[in-house]
């Protein structure tokens, strides 16, 4: 969520029904106001929130250049000391995070052991042979860093029209932006996705008549497996705001007031994703 | 002569700004002119002078390039000339789109306009953005649009309406004067009057209220707690919450917390009815108990379906050959074929639900989708729903009448699987500190029952109990009970508290049965055989002609007669007690069951809030700041799982309907002799038909032909 309105965004993340207590509040938008000078960032925005059984990590990223290519991720658990998030590339990491089944503890420095799923060599529709589960030595940090890359891949939604790529390819948000108007708020087909577009250019555009190239690129939330089951959309406070839950990840909110730029998502929850999402609708 | 007209074209396009700036009037001179120029219908000026007809903005730079170019057509007579090709560009740049109505001029002016006007920033990078801005928003100008026209209504209006009607304003109407609006006043002094004479007399049950109702000072302790609903809605929720207070049947209600929905999220609260409508409820419930946990064979509603007369297209009676035998043998013969397979009812029986007021069903439970609709109550919660809640998973949905699709399938509606969610999370995540809350003293029991007490003694009595009972033991151990604050409760250092040890959970357990006291199945089902022996014999001796052999599984219901007769063969389930401590709390998925935090780590050390929060159940949180201890439920009803919820698999297709040995029979083949008689009797029955349809077919070969010398023809 934008630094710029930080409590604003706040009260309109509650229909999440968690939010930060004043401390917290206090701290965390102070203490990235000063991150933010540090490190030069044209934006900065609080991620959100893991809880953990001892200590609560807060994650915040910020941009210089690129909204979405060169964000930096950070976090903290004392609320004003931020440390970056190692950048994870090893798919075994990723693989270990996902099936991790311990909650996270607190602590950026512990060793896990995580046992990977076993991989079956399948030949014919017959199992030949069960390959004994691997096991991963995860550490906290790194969990942590593929956990936040793996929810804003999925579930970090901006509006329509929010981000704006330039001609010569970066990405910003986009000051014209003036928010989505009343017809359009309740249509999922108006949420992108917070990421780097993974579908084809052609496909994305191809989904709207009135497709506009540097906004349309994005992936459209309506489009995400499982179809019209990963998000929930409401409107709230007299029909003026927007609030998108993920269903996947719960504990990803995301709120939108109708013609006006003010957007945000936060993610306040355990990490877990919700694997069974298939059989609860 | 390009300087010179180069010259010509700065000048020209100064003294075009010039003209660009006139005063209002300087345009009203100037619009007899355009007129003028119209008329004149010059070749060259036609396209410039047409296009003056848009937008109010636009015309006064028009009109002063068109004055421009009357001028200047005065002055100058040949064709190349810097004017002439300005005015050229111009009229290009004015051609209306044949799709839009639009012209580029007006919209390059416009856009210029509005940069200057608004300034927005960096607007170089989102030029083609802006400028599609700038276009849209022409394209919605009120004036191409009156607005008597088309009026869209506006999409918070149905909801403010909607507030508004619920807050039940005194409105005052045009007919009425002031003195109508004076006593609609005067009503609601009264209204609340009641409700004071209300609560005086509900005095005796104020003692019993164990928690704090006022929604808007919770609000500011959730609010340091760092959750909450919004801050807009709380307002509305002590409204609405008052407007439910003020139902007389409802003694008290609590803001129980908010269960997120797909379409919509439920505001509950939890409510305690007042001693009568218990009553009144328990009696109609018991009615209909009774009667639910009847032998099927007892029920009265039970009608005797008629025999179907026959099953399939058609029996033959007899052997084959039948049709030969007269009729009044064949009424008297029996078919061939084997019965006609009967729907049997298989008795299904539940655990009978707790009473209105006892167990899972001490409380009732109200919900609102938006705070200004009206509160609806939640059924109540059977085991059986409590059992099968346990099993599944599901988002709820926002609508209480919506199904609940799962496996195994959930006995009821959603709001019925609500209901069981509401009451495992109480049931799980109500803590308090130790010695916050005390069990009742008998005196108080039966006081709460309303037992025997007069009114005026009722006073005398408590301050009697109060004093009497502070040492006294007799505490009933019992699970199944409500309780109550303890007076004496001492504020603890929040450092001491910090320990789910220092913790005790505060509402009764649910046992796996789905309920809290313990249910004797196999008693209650010997009773239920025996009275429905009782009832066999009874009506054996009525009808003495009806056969009955019944061996079907029956339940009697049997509440409350715990210390019966034969209890030696089941141990009854048991669970945590209602008080047993946080730290016994331990399951497989979760290692830590309660998180703590405290409002603030670094400053405030005087009025720090602990928080314990549930990882059982995600969502749940309780508070406690000195004697104020509270929990409430903000999240997805979802119980925490490490990874996924163990579903139970669907069964194999051949275990849904279990057969025995003799469903299938084995048969021989038939006989050649059989096979032979069977040909036979087939030939016997074709016989007659086959002499009337040999005339069909000559008839139809007839017809045939016929249509063939028409065709010939």
């Amino acid at each position: 969520m934008n630094l710029e309105y930080f409590s604003e965004g706040m009260d309109c993340l509650m229909y999440c029904g968690l939010k930060l207590s004043p401390e917290q509040r206090i701290l965390i938008e102070n203490s990235l106001i000063a991150l933010q000078n540090d490190n030069r960032f044209s934006g900065m925005y609080l991620w959100g929130r893991i809880t953990a059984t001892k200590q609560d990590y807060y994650i915040a990223f910020g941009y210089t250049n690129d909204c979405l290519k060169d964000r930096k991720y950070f976090y903290s658990l004392d609320q004003f000391q931020w440390q970056l998030l190692p950048f994870v590339q090893s798919p075994k990491i990723f693989q270990a995070t996902t099936l991790a089944r311990e909650s996270f503890v607190g602590d950026p420095s512990l060793m896990t052991y995580v046992k990977l799923d076993p991989t079956f060599e399948i030949v014919g529709n017959h199992v030949v042979a069960i390959s004994r589960p691997e096991v991963v030595k995860l550490k906290e940090e790194e969990r942590l860093a593929a956990i936040v890359f793996i929810i804003t891949e999925e579930c970090a939604v901006c509006p329509r029209g929010a981000l704006y790529k330039m001609t010569d390819g970066r990405v910003i948000p986009n000051q014209m932006f003036r928010g989505l108007d009343n017809l359009q708020v309740d249509n999922q087909s108006f949420y992108q996705l917070y990421r780097l577009p993974r579908n084809d250019l052609k496909v994305n555009l191809s989904k709207r008549s009135d497709y506009n190239y540097p906004i349309d690129f994005l992936d459209t939330i309506d489009c995400v497996i499982p179809l019209g089951q990963a998000f929930a959309l409401n409107l709230q406070r007299n029909e003026r705001l927007v609030v998108i839950k993920s269903c996947l990840w719960l504990g990803m909110t995301f709120f939108h007031k109708i013609t006006s730029h003010k957007h945000g998502f936060l993610y306040l929850g355990d990490g877990k994703k919700n694997s069974d999402l298939l059989f609860m609708y | 002569m390009d300087n010179n007209s180069c010259q010509n074209f700065s000048f020209d396009s100064t003294s075009s700004s010039d003209f660009g700036l006139p005063p209002p009037c300087v345009t009203k001179k100037k619009k007899p002119d355009k007129i003028i120029v119209e008329q004149e219908t010059s070749p060259q000026c036609s396209q410039i002078i047409t296009s003056t007809s848009s937008s109010s903005t636009t015309t006064i730079s028009m009109g002063a390039f068109d004055s421009d170019c009357h001028f200047n057509k005065a002055l100058v007579k040949e064709p190349p000339n810097i004017d002439y090709e300005l005015n050229v560009a111009k009229a290009i740049m004015q051609q209306y789109s044949t799709l839009s109505g639009d012209n580029l001029f007006d919209h390059l002016s416009d856009i210029i306009k509005r940069v200057i006007d608004e300034r927005p920033p960096n607007v170089i990078d989102f030029f083609e953005e802006f400028s599609r801005n700038v276009r849209e928003q022409k394209f919605h100008l009120p004036e191409r649009f009156p607005p008597n026209g088309i009026f869209d209504e506006v999409r918070t209006f149905r909801v403010a309406r909607q507030i508004l009607q619920s807050m039940q304003l005194p409105y005052s109407n045009e007919g009425e004067d002031l003195a109508g609006a004076e006593d609609l006043y005067g009503e609601d002094g009264k209204a609340i009057d009641d409700e004071e004479l209300r609560i005086v007399i509900d005095d005796s049950m104020r003692l019993f209220v164990t928690f704090n109702e006022r929604v808007q000072q919770l609000q500011f302790y959730w609010n340091q707690c760092g959750f909450s609903i919004s801050n807009d809605d709380i307002f509305q929720l002590a409204c609405a919450m008052n407007r439910l207070q003020t139902h007389p049947s409802i003694m008290q209600c609590r803001f129980w917390g908010c269960i997120n929905g797909l379409k919509a999220s439920y505001y509950i609260v939890e409510a305690t009815l007042t001693r009568e409508e218990i009553q009144s409820r328990m009696a109609m419930m018991a009615d209909e108990l009774r009667e639910k946990q009847l032998p099927l064979k007892m029920r009265h509603d039970r009608e005797e379906k008629p025999l179907p007369p026959h099953i399939g297209p058609e029996l033959t009676p007899g052997v084959y050959g039948w049709e030969n035998y007269p009729i009044e043998e064949l009424e008297i013969m029996k078919p061939k074929a084997p019965d006609v397979p009967l729907v049997e009812e298989i008795e299904f029986y539940d655990i009978p639900p707790e009473y209105i007021g006892v167990g899972c069903n001490r409380y009732s439970y109200f919900v609102v989708n938006s705070l200004y609709d009206d509160w609806i109550e939640l059924p109540i919660v059977t085991p059986r729903q409590v059992v099968v809640s346990r099993q599944i998973k599901k988002f709820l949905t926002g609508d209480l009448e919506s199904d609940v699709i799962s496996y195994p399938c959930f006995p009821g509606k959603e709001k019925h699987y609500l209901r069981a969610l509401i009451g495992r999370i109480t049931a799980g995540t109500y803590i308090a500190p130790i010695g916050y809350y005390r069990r009742m003293t008998k005196k108080e029991k039966r006081m709460f029952e309303g037992n025997d007490l007069d009114e005026g003694e009722e006073e005398e009595e408590e301050e009697e109990d109060e004093s009497v009972n502070e040492g006294e033991d007799d505490q009933i151990e019992d699970n199944d009970v409500m309780l109550l604050k303890n007076e004496k409760y001492e504020a603890e250092p929040l450092g001491s508290l910090s320990t789910p040890v220092a913790w005790v959970h505060v509402r009764s357990n649910i046992l796996n049965q789905g309920r809290v006291v313990w249910f004797d199945e196999e008693k209650a089902q010997k009773e239920r055989e025996k009275a429905l022996a009782l009832y066999l014999k009874m009506r054996l001796l009525e009808e003495m002609e009806e056969e009955v052999e019944e061996e079907e599984e029956v339940e009697d219901e049997e509440e409350g007669e715990e210390e019966g007769m034969i209890d030696g063969f089941n141990q009854p389930e048991t669970g945590p007690s209602i008080l047993s401590s946080c730290a016994n709390d331990m399951s497989p998925e979760v290692a830590v069951p309660w998180l703590i935090r405290q409002t603030s780590k670094y400053t405030n050390q005087k009025e720090r809030v602990l928080i314990m929060q549930s990882n059982v159940w995600p969502g749940a949180h309780t508070f406690i700041f000195e004697h104020i201890c509270e929990s409430i439920y903000l999240g997805w009803g979802h119980k925490y799982y490490a990874r996924n919820m163990p579903f139970n698999h669907l069964p194999m297709v051949q275990e849904e309907y279990t057969h025995g040995a003799e469903d299938f029979i084995e048969a021989s083949d038939p006989t050649v002799e059989e096979e032979a008689a069977y040909r036979e009797w087939l030939l016997s029955k074709q016989k007659k038909p086959a002499s009337l349809g040999e005339a069909i077919e000559e008839y139809d070969d007839e017809d045939d032909d016929s249509a063939e010398h028409s065709e010939d023809d």
